[in-house]
C-alpha cells in the first residue's frame, strides 16, 4: 500500500489551493494539518509571524493583513513581473507561490510517506502565456516536475466526468474562482471529454466582490459615524471580516460586521458595528454580475450555443457558493445548477486525474476518461500583406486560441523579391484571437532567419511553406521551407522560453535559498548546508550532483516552512548524501 | 496530404450529425490525442469539417467539383484583368450554380457587377455577402463602393445623391471597423464627403485615417497625399505645402525601392495639382520627386518644363506691365502662356481656334516694326515666355520683319493709323495667303500639349504599386478589391 503508484493534481488558486492524490482509481483530497478542521482546503496566503518565520495557509492568516507582513492573492501577479514586500524584501510572485506549493507537497509527503516529484497544475483557462510560464517557475522553485498545466475549467470537467464515465451531453463549466472567471463549454460521448471553447474574464473574481463588500461596510460605518479614516488602513483591517461577511451571507439573509476598537475619535475608541443585509450586498455587486452575465452571453455566442443545447452546468470557484451568482447561473442557463462537483475541490481531483492518465495510470483502452483540449492563447507570424493598396506588417495566426490541440497546418507565401537574400520569421503570442497587427500580439522573443538565398532563376519570388504544429504539451515547432532552393529552418517554441532570464532566476533560487536562514533551526544546519554547496559544483558524477542540489533544496524549502518533521527528514537525507559522497567509509 | 474526410471518419457521404459525432468520439477513443497526436488531427479535421453544415457542404462540393471551379475561376480571373467584365460574369455564375456558397466567386461577380455600372445587382451581391460573412472587411467595402460609385455624375441637386453617399458611409464605417488599421477605407469615407463638397468632413476622416493605428508611418503616406488633394479642392493651398513636408519627412533615407515609390507618389500628384494648375504646389511635390529619384530623367524633362511653366507665368506677370511690348504681342505672350499652362482645355478645338486668329489677327493692327520691336523684347527680356515656343516667335519675327521692311518702303514714316490700314488692305486680298500661312503655324506650334506625356508612362511603370493606379483609375480600384479576397502575402525582409 505504501508504494501504490499515485499521481498528483494541484490546484494553485487565487484564495485557496488544493493538492489532491489519485491512487486506486480514485482522487483522494489531502487535508491541510494546518487547518483545525483537517480541511483540504488551504488559503493561498504567505506571511511572517511575530518571529520573522514564513508562515503559510490557515497559521498565515492573523499576519496577513499587517503592513508588508503578508500576501494575499498572489496568483493575480503572477506573470507581471510585480514584486511584493514581504517583511524586508521584495519577492517575485513565483517564490511566494513556491512557497504554497512546497507546503501543499509536504502536506502530501506527510499523508502518504513518499516524496512528490512529479504533479499536474491548474491554471485559468484564460491565464495569459507569462503567468503559465510564471506558474511553471513557481513548480521548479518548490522543487516540482510539471507534468503539465491543466485548464482549471478542464480540469473540473475531468472531475465530473472520471466519476460520470457514461454521462453524454454538453456541458458548461461556469468557473468563478477568486480571481478570474472562466466559462467552458464541452462535450462529452463516449468518455471523451471534448473542449469546445473556453471564454473568460481575468479581471473577475470573488476579490472584487469582497471590495465591494469592504466598501459597502465602510460607507455605512462612515454614515453613522462621520469620522475621517485612513482609507488605507481600514480597508486593510476589513479584508478579512468583509470575507466573513461575504461568505455569511450565503447562508443568511443578513450579517452584522464587528471591529472592535476599528478607529479612534477624539482619543476614544469607535467598535465598528454594521449590519449587512444579503439585498443590499447583492445591489452593490450589481456592476459584477452584469460583468459576469456578458461573459456568459459572449461564451455562447463565440460558438453559437442555445442555452438549451446545454445538459448540465457545473460551478467551480468559491465565487459560485454567492446565492446572487447561483440565481444569475440559473437565468441565463434557465436551470438550476446542480452539485454535480465540489466547487473548491473540483480542479484539484481533476487535475489529479489528468496526472494519473499521464502517468499511465489509468489506461485509456479500458473504457475510462480521454480528454481533449484547446490552445489556450494564439501564436502566429508577421507577415507583409497587401492592405488598401499598401504594404503592411500584419500579424498572421497559424493557430488560433480555442483551437483543439494537438494541431498541425500548413501554409504558403512568397518572398517580397525574386532577389531577397534572407526571410525572417518572427514568432507572436495572441492571447484575444482579434490581434491582426503585430502590435497587437505579444513578440515571443522567438525568431529564426533563412539566410543567403540565393537569387530567383525566373526572377519570380520563391516561394516559402510553412508548418506549423503545437502539441499537447503546449510546444509548438515551426518549420520554414524553400523549395526551390532547399533551405529550411525550424524554430520551437516552448513553455520554457522566454521566462525569467537566467539571471532573474538565478536571483529567484537566490531568495529562496535564502529565506532558510531565517528559520529558528537554521543553526543547526548551517554547517551541514555551507558544506554541501561548497561540494556541489566539484563532483563530477553528474546524478550525484542532482541528488545533492535536491536534497539541499529541499532541507532549505523544509527550514523555511518550520515544518519540524520535515527539517529532520530532509536533514537525514543530506547527511546520508554527504556521508556516502564524501566516501567517509572508504577512505 | 489531402485525406478523405468521410474514409477518415468510417461513415457515409450522407451520414447524419449524429452519425458523424458517434464516429468521432470512437476514433477519438481509439486514438487519444497524448498517444495518437498524427492519426488525432487527421481526425479531429475531418470531424470540424463534417460538422459545419456550412464548411461540410463546401467540402462535399470541392470534391466532386473542385477541378473544375479552380479552371472556371482562373478563367474569370484573366477575363477580369482584361476589364472583359461581360465574359468574366459566366464562369463566376456556374461557379455559383454548383457552390452557392462560394463567397470568392460571388465577390468577383460583384466587382463585375461595380464595373459595368450594374448598381442594383452589384448592391444585391454585397448584402448577401455582408450578411453572410460579416467579418470580411472587403465585402463592406465594396458593398460602399456600390453605393459611391453612383453618384459619380450626379447632380448637386439630385435628392438621392445624399441618399446614397449615407450608405455608402455606413457601409464603409463597417469596413473601417472591422480593419481600423486599413487607410483605404478613410479614403473612401472621406470621398463620400469630398463628392458633397464638405470638406470639412473630408479632411476629419482622413486626420482619423492618420491616427488610427497610432503611429505615424509609411501607412500614412497615402492618406496625406490624398488630404493634399482635399486641401487642394477646398483651395487651402498653403496647408497642401504644410502636407508635403510632412510627406517628405516621413520618406526612411535609407530605402531606396521606398525613395523610388515615393518619388512616383510625388510626381503623380505634382502632375495632378499641375492639370489643376496649381503650379507653385505642384512644383513643391516634383522638386519631392526628383529628390527621391534622382535618375530619373522623364521626371526631370517634366519638372523642368513646369519650372519653366511657372517662369513663363512670373515673368508673363511683369511683362503686362511692360510699355515696350504692345498690345497685340501681349497677347500673343497670353495665348502661349495659357495654353501652355493647360488653360484651353476647357475650351472646344473651335474655341482654341478663333482665340488664336484673334491673337492672330491683332498682330496685323499694329506696325510690324512694332510687332518686331516688341517680340524682340520678349526674347532678351522674357526668355522664359519665348522658351515655350522659340520657333513660334522666331516666325512671327521674320515675317514681322519681312513686312516691316515692305510696308517701310510704301508708307514712310506712317503711324500706326496707316499701318493698321495696309495690313487691313493686305488681309483681305492679297495677303491671304499669309493667314494661311499663320493656320499651318497654329497646327505646327501652337497647342500641343507636350507636358505630362512622359509622365503617364512613368505612371504605368509603376503599375505594381497598386495604391497608385487605384487612385486614378476607379476601374482598377475594384480589380484591386478582388485581390484582396485572396490576398497575396510576402514574407517580410529582414528587419531594418
Amino acid at each position: 500500500m505504501a508504494n501504490e503508484p499515485f499521481a498528483v493534481g494541484i490546484d494553485l488558486g487565487t484564495s485557496t489551493s488544493e493538492i489532491c492524490i489519485y491512487r486506486n482509481g480514485e482522487p483522494m483530497m489531502i487535508p491541510d494539518p494546518g487547518s483545525r478542521t483537517k480541511s483540504p482546503v488551504i488559503p493561498s496566503l504567505v506571511a511572517m509571524n511575530r518571529r520573522g518565520e514564513l508562515v503559510v495557509g490557515e497559521d498565515a492568516r492573523p499576519y496577513v493583513d499587517l503592513p508588508g507582513r503578508g500576501v494575499r492573492e498572489v496568483k493575480r501577479l503572477m506573470g507581471t513581473g510585480e514584486l511584493v514586500t514581504l517583511g524586508d524584501r521584495d519577492c517575485r510572485p513565483e517564490e511566494i507561490s513556491a512557497l504554497i506549493l512546497r507546503r501543499l507537497k509536504e502536506n502530501v509527503e506527510e499523508a502518504v510517506g513518499q516524496p512528490v516529484l512529479d504533479v499536474v497544475l491548474s491554471v485559468p483557462a484564460n491565464f495569459p502565456d507569462a503567468a503559465r510560464q510564471a506558474t511553471m517557475e513557481a513548480g521548479r522553485l518548490a522543487g516540482l516536475n510539471i507534468l503539465r498545466l491543466i485548464n482549471e475549467p478542464t480540469a473540473a470537467a475531468m472531475a465530473f466526468g472520471h466519476r460520470h464515465i457514461k454521462t453524454e451531453g454538453q456541458l458548461v463549466v461556469f468557473d468563478f474562482g477568486g480571481g478570474t472567471l472562466d466559462i467552458t463549454v464541452l462535450e462529452m460521448v463516449a468518455g471523451v471529454l471534448d473542449v469546445k471553447s473556453s471564454f473568460g474574464n481575468t479581471r473577475l473574481g470573488g476579490k472584487d466582490f469582497d471590495d465591494v463588500m469592504v466598501n459597502l461596510i465602510l460607507r455605512k460605518f462612515q454614515e453613522e459615524h462621520r469620522v475621517m479614516l485612513q482609507q488605507e488602513r481600514a480597508r486593510q483591517t476589513l479584508k478579512a471580516p468583509a470575507e466573513l461577511a461575504k461568505i455569511a451571507l450565503s447562508n443568511s439573509s443578513s450579517y452584522l460586521v464587528v471591529v472592535p476598537n476599528f478607529t479612534v475619535r477624539d482619543g476614544i475608541p469607535i467598535d465598528l458595528e454594521v449590519e449587512v443585509a444579503r439585498e443590499e450586498y447583492n445591489h452593490a455587486c450589481a456592476h459584477l454580475l452584469e460583468a459576469a452575465r456578458s461573459c456568459v452571453r459572449q461564451a455562447l455566442s463565440a460558438k453559437q450555443i442555445q442555452p438549451e443545447m446545454i445538459d448540465r452546468v457545473l460551478l467551480v470557484g468559491g465565487t459560485t457558493y454567492i446565492p446572487a451568482v447561483r440565481q444569475l447561473v440559473a437565468e441565463m442557463f434557465d436551470r438550476e445548477p446542480r452539485s454535480e462537483v465540489n466547487p473548491d475541490l473540483a480542479v484539484a481531483m481533476g487535475a489529479s486525474v489528468q496526472a494519473a492518465i499521464i502517468k499511465e495510470l489509468i489506461d485509456p483502452g479500458e473504457g475510462d476518461l480521454i480528454v481533449t483540449d484547446v490552445s489556450p492563447f494564439g501564436l502566429g507570424i508577421d507577415v507583409v500583406s497587401n492592405v488598401g493598396g499598401q504594404m503592411m506588417l500584419l500579424y498572421e495566426p497559424l493557430i488560433l486560441p480555442n483551437t483543439t490541440i494537438p494541431f498541425t497546418v500548413r501554409r504558403s507565401y512568397r518572398l517580397l523579391s525574386g532577389s531577397q537574400g534572407e526571410a525572417e520569421i518572427n514568432l507572436y503570442q495572441d492571447h484575444t484571437g482579434k490581434a491582426r497587427l503585430p502590435e497587437e500580439a505579444i513578440f515571443t522573443g522567438i525568431r529564426g532567419s533563412i539566410t543567403n538565398i540565393p537569387p530567383s532563376q525566373t526572377g519570380e519570388p520563391h516561394q516559402v511553406e510553412i508548418e506549423f504544429s503545437y502539441d499537447t504539451n503546449g510546444m509548438a515547432k515551426l518549420t520554414a521551407r524553400i523549395p526551390a532552393t532547399g533551405q529550411k529552418i525550424e524554430i520551437h517554441y516552448q513553455p520554457s522560453a522566454q521566462r525569467l532570464s537566467d539571471e532573474e532566476k538565478e536571483e529567484a533560487f537566490q531568495n529562496v535559498r535564502d529565506m532558510w536562514k531565517q528559520s529558528l533551526r537554521a543553526k543547526e544546519y548551517d554547517t551541514l548546508i555551507v558544506k554541501a554547496e561548497r561540494l556541489m559544483s566539484s563532483i563530477p558524477d553528474e546524478e550525484k550532483q542532482q541528488q545533492l542540489t535536491l536534497a539541499v533544496s529541499d532541507l532549505k524549502m523544509a527550514l523555511v516552512s518550520n515544518d519540524d518533521e520535515e527539517i529532520s527528514r530532509a536533514g537525514d537525507r543530506l547527511v546520508d548524501l554527504l556521508f556516502e559522497i564524501e566516501d567517509i567509509l572508504g577512505r | 496530404m489531402s485525406t478523405d474526410h468521410y474514409e477518415t471518419l468510417g461513415v457515409p457521404e450522407d451520414a447524419s450529425q449524429e452519425q458523424i459525432k458517434r464516429a468521432y468520439y470512437r476514433l477519438v477513443r481509439q486514438y487519444p490525442p497524448e498517444k495518437e497526436p498524427e492519426k488525432f488531427k487527421v481526425i479531429r479535421e475531418a470531424y470540424e469539417t463534417l460538422s459545419d453544415p456550412k464548411a461540410r457542404d463546401n467540402y462535399n462540393a470541392m470534391q466532386r467539383h473542385g477541378e473544375e471551379v479552380r479552371r472556371l475561376f482562373g478563367e474569370a480571373e484573366t477575363l477580369m484583368a482584361e476589364d472583359r467584365w461581360e465574359e468574366a460574369q459566366r464562369p463566376l455564375k456556374r461557379i455559383l450554380l454548383v457552390i452557392p456558397t462560394a463567397d470568392a466567386a460571388l465577390n468577383s461577380l460583384g466587382i463585375c457587377y461595380l464595373n459595368l455600372a450594374d448598381w442594383a445587382n452589384a448592391i444585391k451581391v454585397y448584402d448577401k455577402l455582408t450578411t453572410r460573412s460579416p467579418d470580411v472587411p472587403v465585402y463592406w467595402s465594396n458593398y460602399g463602393m456600390a453605393y459611391y460609385e453612383q453618384t459619380e455624375d450626379m447632380s448637386d441637386h439630385d435628392h438621392r445623391k445624399s441618399l446614397l453617399l449615407n450608405n455608402a458611409r455606413s457601409k464603409f464605417k463597417r469596413a473601417r471597423d472591422l480593419e481600423p488599421y486599413n487607410v483605404q477605407h478613410y479614403i473612401s469615407l472621406s470621398r463620400t464627403y469630398v463628392r458633397e463638397k464638405d470638406y470639412t468632413q473630408a479632411e476629419y476622416w482622413l486626420e482619423q485615417g492618420i491616427t488610427a493605428d497610432g503611429k505615424t508611418d509609411t501607412s500614412d503616406f497615402e492618406i496625406l497625399f490624398e488630404l493634399c488633394i482635399v486641401y487642394l479642392y477646398a483651395g487651402k493651398l498653403n496647408s497642401i505645402a504644410q502636407t508635403a513636408s510632412r510627406i517628405i519627412a516621413m520618406v526612411p533615407p535609407e530605402d531606396d525601392e521606398f525613395r523610388k515609390y515615393a518619388s512616383a507618389r510625388f510626381g503623380v500628384l505634382g502632375h495632378e495639382l499641375f492639370q489643376l494648375r496649381a503650379f507653385r504646389e505642384a512644383l513643391t511635390f516634383l522638386n519631392a520627386s526628383e529628390r527621391f529619384d534622382p535618375g530619373n530623367e522623364d521626371l526631370k524633362e517634366f519638372a523642368q518644363s513646369v519650372r519653366s511653366i511657372m517662369d513663363a507665368r512670373d515673368q508673363f506677370d511683369r511683362l503686362k506691365n511692360d510699355p515696350q511690348v504692345c498690345g497685340p504681342v501681349k497677347a500673343f505672350c497670353a495665348y502661349y502662356v495659357a495654353g501652355n499652362s493647360g488653360e484651353f482645355e476647357d475650351e472646344t478645338q473651335e474655341d482654341t481656334d478663333r482665340i488664336f486668329e484673334d491673337v492672330v489677327r491683332g498682330l496685323d493692327t499694329v506696325h510690324p516694326s512694332m510687332i518686331l520691336s516688341s517680340v524682340v523684347r520678349v526674347r532678351t527680356s522674357y526668355p522664359a515666355i519665348y522658351g515655350i515656343n522659340a520657333s513660334a516667335f522666331g516666325e512671327v519675327e521674320r515675317v514681322a520683319s519681312e513686312s516691316s521692311w515692305r510696308s517701310g518702303t510704301f508708307s514712310t514714316g506712317a503711324g500706326a493709323k496707316s499701318g493698321c490700314f495696309v495690313i487691313t488692305a493686305t488681309y483681305d486680298t492679297p495677303y491671304a495667303p499669309q493667314v494661311a500661312r499663320f493656320r499651318q503655324f497654329r497646327d505646327e506650334f501652337l497647342l500641343t500639349h507636350p507636358l505630362g506625356r512622359a509622365f503617364v508612362c512613368l505612371y504605368y511603370r509603376w503599375g505594381p504599386c497598386v495604391a497608385t493606379l487605384v487612385r486614378r483609375h476607379p476601374r482598377l480600384k475594384r480589380l484591386f478589391a478582388c485581390g484582396l479576397g485572396f490576398l497575396i502575402k510576402y514574407l517580410p525582409k529582414k528587419a531594418e
